[in-house]
């Protein structure tokens, strides 16, 4: 237990009763970071289809597909956290409006569908080519899943790219809205310093666009060497050169962000700084500001600025990838854990255990964790996600 | 079916989604509470349940007027404070039309209610007495198992 500067030493009292332990635990660690993964997934999938980055189309429709299988289980951790998750429907049968957190069913749920309905009209050919080839259940699966339209010509081909279009053009800003709003729920908790800022729906916008786009192509050169190893190289550059420009801007938010309240020497200073050389030294300071960070910084440079080429720019693509990808979560940690270390009378720090076996404990979260990747192998098998033989490749005329 | 409109698929769709919302909002109807009350955000049905469960504990007073002399002495007792239930359990049916009913219980062989209070935990005052299992080997120095209760009077634990 480690204890500020008080007069005499005085430890008396530090901790109330209702203190003692950390509440939100990893569970709470691992729903803004799958919330965080869709987010970015689908902003990787949008810079093709809105603003028709040539270089992403081979991955377009891989990030939604992405997208939503980490969507399905964004809200599970919240489920195994909560006492009574029996009555979580609740929210949406009587949300507070005055309480952002009662908001989270309708913003997260909003956004779920959103992402399947582009997710239907790009793959609606798909769908119509399976329901006239199937026969039995799946004929019927299939013919459901196209509300039984079974034709596909040109023209709803073209009207399908511009609803697409749409979709992903307002899936944007509402992929902004559902992870802005997870930063807004721990940065509007003005009684704990370290979540109190403003900026931290900005800082988990951008972590969340750095990690969906880390994870998605740690994903992606994963499938591709299963497949025999046939890299896109040009792409793989032109993801790097961007994730490179959204970590630097992550980066500076989270530099800024302890930056001003150093700077302020203010009354959350005082308690946040012996949090960030002290339990959270190794973490924060080390792990997420410092290696985590630094690190990806100089590789994802060195790959953007010099000629690199073939494999060793796919080797330091992983290694930038793979250190964003625990860069993320490293921070997810320090904010959600690290925030409820000082002691609600901000005269010391709690401590916080790992438990392995327990509800929320790390068994859990990393079966919640591996369950989208289970997900996506799983619709893979039903859809094809890399082939391009969805909306994007022109159809004949009449049935296909 | 022959060739279809182009936006047909968009109609159908609207029309899942809009029974889906009907769906929802049928379901919002049945599972909120009549009562509910939107202004204050609870259900005001909760209070007249809680009014209406039977009473569990009969309170100090209640005691009293059989147990006059012990209730005399509380004001010296060290565990003055205390509510006679909190280790004798829930108490208003002791008592029926004058006649004693229902036995009233104490656990004197085991120390669980001691340590209700007076386990050691972090947040709790310096002065107040509290033991974790290293503090009681320490505070008796005697084998596992020995009781608070062999030394110290329940209702006077004065050391």
């Amino acid at each position: 237990m480690e204890t500020l500067g008080l007069p005499g030493g005085a430890l008396v009292n530090y901790i109330f009763p209702n203190n003692a332990h950390v509440v939100w635990s990893i569970m709470i660690v691992l729903y803004p970071y799958i919330t965080g993964l869709v987010a970015g997934a689908f902003v990787v999938s949008s810079m093709y289809h809105v603003f028709g980055v040539k270089e992403f189309k081979p991955i377009a429709n891989f990030a939604l597909i992405a997208a939503f299988s980490f969507g399905l289980f964004a809200a599970v951790p919240l489920l195994f956290h909560l006492g009574q998750p029996q009555r979580a429907y609740e929210i949406y049968t009587t949300p507070h409006t005055t309480s952002a957190m009662s908001i989270f069913g309708y913003v997260y749920s909003s956004y779920l569908v959103l992402l399947m309905i582009e997710i239907w009209i790009i793959y609606r050919r798909v769908f119509i080519e399976k329901a006239n080839e199937a026969t039995g259940v799946m004929a019927i699966f299939w013919r459901v899943l196209c509300l039984d339209i079974t034709t596909y010509n040109p023209e709803s081909a073209q009207f399908d790219k511009k609803v697409a279009k749409f979709l992903a053009g307002i899936g944007i800003p509402w992929a902004c809205l559902l992870h802005g709003y997870v930063g807004f729920v721990f940065g509007s908790v003005k009684a704990v310093a370290w979540w109190a800022t403003a900026l931290q729906p900005f800082i988990f916008l951008s972590s969340a666009i750095v990690s969906g786009m880390a994870m998605l192509f740690v994903m992606y050169s994963f499938i591709m060497w299963r497949r025999g190893g046939h890299y896109d190289y040009v792409l793989v550059k032109k993801f790097m050169i961007s994730l490179w420009m959204a970590f630097i801007l992550d980066y500076s938010l989270e530099v800024l962000e302890v930056t001003f309240v150093s700077y302020e020497q203010g009354a959350h200073w005082a308690v946040i700084k012996p949090l960030l050389l002290g339990p959270l030294y190794e973490s924060y300071v080390l792990g997420q500001m410092g290696l985590l960070s630094i690190g990806p910084l100089l590789v994802l440079g060195i790959v953007s600025l010099l000629d690199i080429r073939g494999k060793a720019l796919l080797y330091l693509a992983n290694l930038g990838s793979l250190m964003l990808v625990f860069q993320v979560l490293v921070m997810r940690f320090n904010v959600v854990v690290g925030g409820q270390l000082i002691s609600k009378s901000e005269r010391g720090f709690v401590d916080y255990e790992f438990e392995f076996f327990s509800k929320e404990g790390l068994l859990t979260a990393i079966i919640i964790f591996v369950a989208p990747f289970v997900t996506y192998y799983v619709i893979s098998r039903f859809i094809p996600i890399f082939e391009g033989k969805s909306m994007d490749t022109e159809p004949k005329r009449g049935i296909l | 079916m022959s060739n279809p409109s182009p936006k047909a698929h968009l109609v159908r769709l609207a029309a899942v989604l809009v029974g889906v919302l009907v769906v929802f909002l049928i379901i919002k109807q049945m599972v909120v509470p009549d009562s509910w009350n939107y202004e204050e955000w609870y259900r005001e049905g909760a209070l007249a349940l809680n009014a209406s469960e039977p009473l569990a504990y009969g309170g100090n007073e209640s005691c009293a007027a059989c147990h006059q002399e012990t209730n005399d002495e509380l004001a010296e007792f060290k565990h003055k404070a205390l509510s006679c239930e909190s280790c004798h359990g829930a108490l208003a049916d002791h008592v029926t039309d004058g006649v004693k009913t229902a036995a009233a219980q104490v656990d004197d062989e085991s120390t669980w209610q001691c340590l209700n209070c007076h386990e050691a935990r972090v947040s709790k005052p310096e002065g107040f007495p509290q033991f974790d299992k290293v503090a009681i080997k320490e505070h008796t120095e005697i084998e596992e198992g020995m009781l608070c209760l062999a030394c110290h009077t329940p209702h006077d634990p004065t050391p």
